[in-house]
C-alpha cells in the first residue's frame, strides 16, 4: 500500500537511481524501505548533477573543511522557501505592513536574502542589512529608520547589544543557532520584545514557534519528519531521536529522509495557539559541537584530528568555548603539548575555512591554544 | 534652463565654497534638502507609506545616510530595465554569473542579484571578499563552477588582478566578460582586464538612486532606454558638455526628475555601431570639488567642510592627496593647515579623524573594511586665508 507521500517522492527517487548505489540494490516499494541520506550523500549527488542546464541562485555554506560547499536553489526552491517564511510570519501573528530589519549576512549565505523575500511577500517592508557594517551605522539605521521586527542570528544580536541599547523592537526573530531559555530571556530583556526563533539547516527551513513557544510548527504538505532511534526504526510521537527529514517537493537535488544529527521529537497533538500544524522540538546535536559567531558549529572531533596530525600522535584535549560581550573565545588545552606547536594548531585554526577566517578578522573569535 | 527644475541630490553645486558660505547654508537647510534624505524619507514618498516594499541605503552628502525606498513593481522594473541592459552586452540564460558588489544596505549586489533572476542565468550573489585567501577562494570557485562573467566595480577588479598575478598557476580562470559598475573605469585597467584575462570588460553607469544605463562594444558612452530613462543636460545644448540631469520615467516612490548625478557630460543620439537606436550618455568628468575612492563611493567639498567646521579647529587649507596603496585599495591622505598660533593635540587630532573617517555611512563602510588607507597630516602656517583652501591631488595608478 502507497502512501501519498510516498508517491510524491517516487520520481525524486528514480533519479537517485543515478547516483547512489544504495537505491539501485534493494527494491523500494514502500516509506520505510527508502534508505537514510546523509550529508556525504548530498554533496555526491551535487558534485555529478549536470547544472548547467537551467537557472540557479548559488550560495554557499562551508562544512568542516576548507571548501564551501555550494547551494543550488532553482525557481521553484526560491518560491518554495520564500513562501514558507511567509507563512512564518502568518504563525507569529505578525502584524503586515511591519517594517522589518534583516540582520543577517546578505550575500554568499542564502538565509538572509529568503527572509527578506518571505517578508516581502507577506506585506511586510524590509531593511536588509548586512552584518559587516560598523556597529554605530547600524544603530543610526535603526534609530532612524525605527523597525518594529529584527530578523537576525543569536550571536550576533548579542555581539550588537551593547551598541543598540534603547533601541527596542516588537517581535525579534532568531534563526541559525539553539537558544536556550537564558538566552532567550536575555534578548526580550534587551531589546524589550517578544522572541519567535526558528529552525533549520543549511539544507531546508523546517519550522517556527507559535506565541506558546513551545516547539517548532512545520507544514506537512511541504515537509515529512520522523524521529529514528540508532538501528534506524521509526520511533512514536514524544520520544527523542535523531530527526530525519524529507522535503516532499520534487528538487533538482532531493532532500530524502537526510538524517540531521539533531536529537529531536515530533508532538502532534494540537497547540493551545490553535495553529493546527505539527510540532518539533530541539534538544541537542548528536556530535559534540561548539557554538560559534554566526550559527558556525566546530565539530570537537576535527579540532582532536587536527592535533593528532600535527603532533603525529593522540593528545589528550580539553576545549572550552565562552562567549564574553558578544564576542567568543576557543580555547584549547593540550596536554603535554610544545608551545611552538600549539601556536601552529592556532594559525591551522584560525585559517581554517572561510567562516573561521572571517570571525577571526572581524574580531568575533579569537582561538587560543595552550598546555592542559 | 531656468525652466528645469531640480531636484534632489544634495551634492554641492557651487564653486569653492568656504567653510563660512557652508554654515550660511545650514542656516536655512531647505535650500538644499534631499528627497533621499532618511529622516523626511516619510514626507517626500509619492506613494503610500505602506505601498514601500524595501529601503535601502546610500551616503547623503550631509553624512546622514541617505535610504532609498522600492515598491515592488519599481523593484522589478529597475531590474527587468537592467536585465534589458545586459542583454545588449551579451549576457543571456546559459551565462554564468559571480556578482561581487556590496550587498545590503547598499543597493548594488540586490539590484544586480535581482536583475540576473529576471535574466534567468545562474549567478553566485558573494559579495566583496576582503582579503588574498578569499579572492584565491573565489578563483577556485569560478573555477569549479564554470562561472564566465564577473560583476564587480573597478577597484575590486584591480585587487583580483593584483592576487591573480601572484598566484600560482593552478589559480587560472578563464573568464569571457566582466561587467563593472560604481566607479569610472579607465582605459588603463580595460587594457590590462583584456591582456590578463582575455575578458570583454564593460561599464555599466548606475546611482543607488537610478540604473541608467550600459556601453556597448563600440563606444565608451552609456546607451540608456528613453522610454525608461531621460536624460538632459542644465545648459540646453545637448552636445556641449554640462551637469547631467536624470528623470526616471518608471520611478514610483519617489518621482525622480532631473535629478543630478554630479557627473558632467553630454547626449548622443542617433544608431550606434552596434545597431541600438538608444542615445548615448557621455561623460565627461564630475562637478568641481568631488572625486570618487575604491569601492565607488563618491566624496563632495561639502561633506568634507562639514565635518571639519564641526570639530570647532580653525582650518585655512585642506588639501587631499589620492594614491594607490596597493590595487584596489586607495590611499587617502588630507593634508590639513592651521594657523601658526594654534596647538593641536592628540585628543583634536582624533576628533578630526573620526570626523574624516564618518564623512558618511559609505565611506566610512570601505575606511572600516580596509579599501581605504586614511592618513591625516597637520601643517602650521603664518599666511592667513579668508576662505578655506580646498586642493585634490590624484596621484592614483587608475584614476576614477
Amino acid at each position: 500500500m502507497k502512501d501519498n507521500d510516498f508517491r510524491r517522492i517516487l520520481p525524486a527517487i528514480k533519479r537517485l537511481n543515478h547516483f547512489l548505489p544504495k537505491y539501485q540494490d534493494q527494491i523500494i516499494d514502500r516509506w520505510e524501505k527508502v534508505p537514510f541520506m546523509t550529508k556525504g550523500d548530498i554533496d555526491k549527488i551535487s558534485s555529478q548533477t549536470n547544472f548547467s542546464h537551467e537557472s540557479y541562485c548559488v550560495y554557499f555554506t562551508s562544512g568542516t573543511t576548507s571548501k564551501p560547499r555550494a547551494i543550488y536553489h532553482d525557481e521553484g526552491d526560491i518560491k518554495n522557501i520564500s513562501n514558507y517564511i511567509k507563512w512564518f510570519c502568518e504563525v507569529e501573528n505578525i502584524k503586515k505592513g511591519s517594517l522589518t530589519v534583516v540582520l543577517m549576512d546578505q550575500s554568499f549565505w542564502g538565509v538572509g536574502y529568503f527572509t527578506m523575500l518571505g517578508h516581502v511577500k507577506y506585506g511586510n517592508q524590509v531593511v536588509p542589512i548586512d552584518t559587516d557594517l560598523p556597529p554605530n551605522k547600524i544603530r543610526e539605521i535603526l534609530e532612524t529608520m525605527k523597525p518594529n521586527i529584527v530578523s537576525s542570528i543569536p550571536s550576533v544580536l548579542f555581539y550588537l547589544k551593547d551598541f543598540l541599547k534603547g533601541i527596542n523592537f516588537d517581535f525579534i526573530e532568531t534563526t541559525g543557532e539553539y537558544l536556550n531559555n537564558k538566552k532567550r530571556q536575555e534578548l526580550e530583556n534587551c531589546f524589550k520584545g517578544e522572541v519567535f526563533d526558528s529552525y533549520g539547516l543549511t539544507e531546508c527551513v523546517l519550522g517556527v514557534e507559535c506565541k506558546e513557544h513551545n516547539g517548532f510548527h512545520y507544514d506537512l504538505n511541504k515537509i515529512k519528519l520522523e524521529v529514528v532511534d540508532e538501528e534506524g526504526n521509526i520511533l512514536p510521537d514524544n520520544k527523542w531521536g535523531e530527526l530525519v527529514i524529507t522535503i516532499l517537493r520534487n528538487k533538482r537535488i532531493p532532500l530524502i529522509r537526510y538524517k540531521s544529527g539533531d536529537i529531536c521529537k515530533l508532538i502532534s497533538e494540537k497547540c493551545i495557539c490553535g495553529i493546527n500544524k505539527p510540532r518539533v522540538k530541539f534538544k541537542r546535536r548528536i556530535k559534540k559541537v561548539y557554538h560559534l559567531y554566526e550559527g558556525y558549529e566546530l565539530e570537537h572531533r576535527v579540532i582532536e584530528k587536527l592535533v593528532e596530525r600535527i603532533y603525529g600522535e593522540s593528545k589528550k584535549i580539553d576545549i572550552n568555548c565562552e562567549i564574553r560581550s558578544g564576542v567568543f573565545h576557543l580555547k584549547i588545552f593540550i596536554k603535554d603539548g610544545e608551545k611552538k606547536i600549539n601556536y601552529k594548531i592556532k594559525r591551522r585554526l584560525e585559517k581554517m575555512n572561510f567562516e573561521i577566517l572571517h570571525m577571526v578578522r572581524r574580531k568575533r573569535l579569537f582561538i587560543n591554544v595552550s598546555n592542559l | 534652463m531656468k525652466s528645469l527644475k531640480i531636484i534632489g541630490s544634495g551634492r554641492s553645486k557651487k564653486k569653492n565654497e568656504g567653510i563660512n558660505s557652508r554654515k550660511r547654508k545650514l542656516k536655512n537647510p531647505d535650500k538644499d534638502k534631499d528627497v533621499y534624505d532618511i529622516k523626511n524619507i516619510k514626507e517626500n514618498l509619492s506613494v503610500d507609506f505602506k505601498d514601500i516594499s524595501f529601503y535601502f541605503f546610500s551616503s547623503g552628502s550631509t553624512g546622514r545616510p541617505k535610504a532609498i525606498p522600492f515598491t515592488k513593481k519599481e523593484w522589478v522594473d529597475r531590474a527587468k530595465y537592467r536585465k534589458e541592459c545586459y542583454k545588449l552586452i551579451g549576457l543571456n540564460s546559459s551565462s554564468r554569473v559571480v556578482i561581487l558588489l556590496p550587498f545590503g544596505p547598499w543597493v548594488a549586489g540586490p539590484s544586480v542579484q535581482s536583475a540576473l533572476e529576471q535574466l534567468k542565468c545562474t549567478y553566485f550573489p558573494i559579495g566583496l571578499l576582503k582579503d588574498k585567501r578569499e579572492v584565491l577562494g573565489l578563483f577556485s570557485i569560478v573555477k569549479e563552477h564554470k562561472i564566465d562573467t564577473i560583476i564587480s566595480t573597478p577597484s575590486f577588479i584591480e585587487y583580483i588582478i593584483e592576487v591573480y598575478r601572484s598566484s600560482k598557476n593552478n589559480c587560472k580562470i578563464s573568464i569571457s566578460l566582466i561587467i563593472t559598475s560604481g566607479e569610472y573605469l579607465s582605459n588603463k585597467l580595460r587594457r590590462e582586464v583584456k591582456v590578463i584575462f582575455g575578458a570583454r570588460v564593460v561599464s555599466t553607469y548606475a546611482a543607488s538612486e537610478l540604473f541608467v544605463g550600459v556601453e556597448c562594444e563600440y563606444t565608451n558612452c552609456y546607451h540608456y532606454n528613453p522610454d525608461v530613462i531621460d536624460v538632459s543636460l542644465s545648459e540646453n545644448n545637448k552636445k556641449e558638455k554640462g551637469l547631467l540631469l536624470f528623470t526616471n520615467k518608471k520611478s514610483k516612490a519617489i518621482h525622480l526628475q532631473n535629478y543630478p548625478l554630479g557627473d558632467l557630460g553630454y547626449i548622443e543620439e542617433g544608431e550606434c555601431s552596434c545597431r541600438t537606436r538608444w542615445p548615448k550618455v557621455c561623460l565627461k568628468g564630475r562637478t568641481k570639488g568631488t572625486f570618487s575612492v575604491a569601492g565607488g563611493v563618491n566624496v563632495d567639498q561639502s561633506q568634507i567642510i562639514e565635518a571639519l567646521s564641526a570639530v570647532a579647529i580653525p582650518i585655512t587649507e585642506c588639501k587631499i592627496l589620492l594614491e594607490t596603496k596597493c590595487y584596489g585599495i586607495d590611499k587617502v591622505t588630507f593634508e590639513l593647515t592651521i594657523g601658526k598660533e594654534f596647538t593641536i593635540n592628540k585628543q583634536d587630532q582624533n576628533q578630526i579623524w573620526e570626523a574624516l573617517s564618518e564623512l558618511s555611512l559609505d565611506f566610512n563602510d570601505v575606511v572600516s573594511c580596509g579599501q581605504i588607507d586614511l592618513r591625516l597630516r597637520i601643517n602650521k602656517s603664518a599666511k592667513r586665508n579668508n576662505k578655506i583652501k580646498y586642493l585634490i591631488k590624484d596621484q592614483r595608478l587608475y584614476e576614477r
